[in-house]
């Protein structure tokens, strides 16, 4: 469910590249601009850490690995593994058509490409690029990035993509028109692709208008994109062996 | 000579830390994105070799392209000013301010010329770093008013920066 598209123009991958120079001195930048912005660093933790305890159930059932975490519905059928590695933001731009970041963790900490980046307040972007102690993460705010999505109260799925516009919101256009819409419904990932995990928060309806037969709907993001400095990168333990399968349908 | 080398490299990595770490971290709205890097190339004596220009367009683009990770729009909107400053200067300074080789800025310049000189420029660095980056016609009109009012305030953002930049050219 999830176009990669990568254009020509983006082949240039070179100078895309998480290399050591970029990291080297976003590294410097960091240390000096992480003091700024520690309180509210605090309390989005402090914020998580509530959340975390009321789902703390969920770990109790995972006996594997302490850094795995299984994701089990009620009847105890097997969903997915992912493993969560915390990391910080080291640049992040908003502003630009196609927006990167970058973060502090690499092939050393066994990210691969295609992980997908999510933070407490909700999705972030997908790997794009890795080096040994760097990564470069495409933001949701990139015209390559699709990520597939469902309406938390119907499980109707679609696709979300970013018109460029404004950093707070993105537009989903493939939902069927019939598909009763309100403001202020959330919307979540819809765990069809092999990236991210079901149900991590996306935003949730902003207004919605019809045209014909497509459902234009603009999407009000739950991430404040402007500020995130800590993030988890998420890794589909299963990702090559469900990619194996998708590769061989075509 | 080895002086304004020093000078030239100072300035060059002033702007691209200026830019990258100060006004991409301060202003940040999909409308209003402004690019106070090719100040430098604005700024270089008018004798400088039209290869050398060039030269340092692409190499401050390339500069700011990996620390944004934009794959080469920068170098080439960059390049493409360093073209068009030539002709430019070509058309609009007598052949005394060649002969002095003198910095096309506001103290030898004055104030509406620079604007104007600056203006164009940027307007077309901006014009083409954003179609480079949408690299579609569909959006033309939002584009289009991006690079307007991008370039104003790129163009206010410069003059200010050119006012604290004089004292430091006079010692030269």
């Amino acid at each position: 469910m999830l176009v990669f598209n990568n254009s020509p123009f983006h082949q240039a991958s070179y100078l895309n590249s998480a290399n050591r120079f970029t990291g080297g001195i976003y590294t410097i930048s960091n240390n000096i601009n992480q003091y700024f912005h520690l309180r509210s660093v605090n309390d989005s933790l402090v914020a998580e850490n509530a959340r975390l305890q009321s789902h703390f159930y969920i770990l109790d059932s995972n006996k594997n690995d302490i850094d795995t975490f299984v994701l089990k519905d009620t009847a105890e059928h097997y969903v997915g593994r992912y493993t969560y590695t915390a990391a910080d933001v080291l640049s992040n731009s908003t502003a630009n058509r196609n927006n990167y970041l970058m973060l502090n963790v690499g092939a050393a900490d066994g990210i691969t490409k295609q992980c997908g980046v999510v933070c407490n307040e909700g999705v972030v972007g997908i790997v794009y690029d890795v080096s040994e102690h760097f990564c470069t993460v495409l933001s949701l705010l990139n015209s390559n990035v699709h990520i597939s999505v469902k309406m938390d109260s119907s499980n109707h799925a679609g696709t979300l993509a970013w018109n460029g516009k404004s950093a707070l919101f993105a537009q989903i256009d493939d939902i069927n028109k019939h598909v009763k819409l309100e403001a202020g419904q959330r919307i979540s990932t819809s765990g069809l692709n092999t990236i991210f995990p079901r149900n991590i928060p996306v935003g949730e309806v902003q207004e919605t208008r019809i045209e014909g037969n497509t459902n234009h709907i603009t999407v009000k993001l739950s991430t404040s994109f402007e500020t995130i400095y800590k993030v988890y990168v998420v890794k589909n333990l299963d990702f090559d062996e469900q990619q194996k399968l998708l590769n061989n349908i075509k | 000579m080895y002086r304004d080398i020093l000078f030239q490299t100072l300035r060059f990595l002033f702007l691209v830390a200026l830019q990258v770490f100060v006004v991409n971290q301060m202003l940040q709205y999909n409308l209003v994105n402004p690019f106070i890097y090719p100040l430098f190339i604005l700024l270089l004596p008018v004798n400088t070799s039209f290869l050398l220009v060039l030269f340092l367009s692409f190499t401050l683009g390339l500069a700011v392209d990996l620390l944004q990770f934009t794959s080469g729009i920068h170098a080439a909107a960059t390049v493409f000013m360093g073209f068009l400053r030539i002709f430019f200067l070509r058309t609009l300074l007598s052949k005394e301010n060649y002969e002095k080789n003198i910095t096309p800025d506001i103290r030898n310049k004055g104030l509406a010329w620079f604007s104007v000189y600056a203006f164009v420029l940027l307007f077309f660095h901006h014009l083409m770093l954003y179609f480079l980056e949408v690299f579609t016609f569909a959006e033309f009109e939002f584009t289009m008013m991006k690079t307007l009012l991008s370039v104003i305030a790129s163009l206010v953002i410069i003059i200010l920066l050119e006012y604290l930049l004089i004292p430091v050219s006079k010692k030269e």
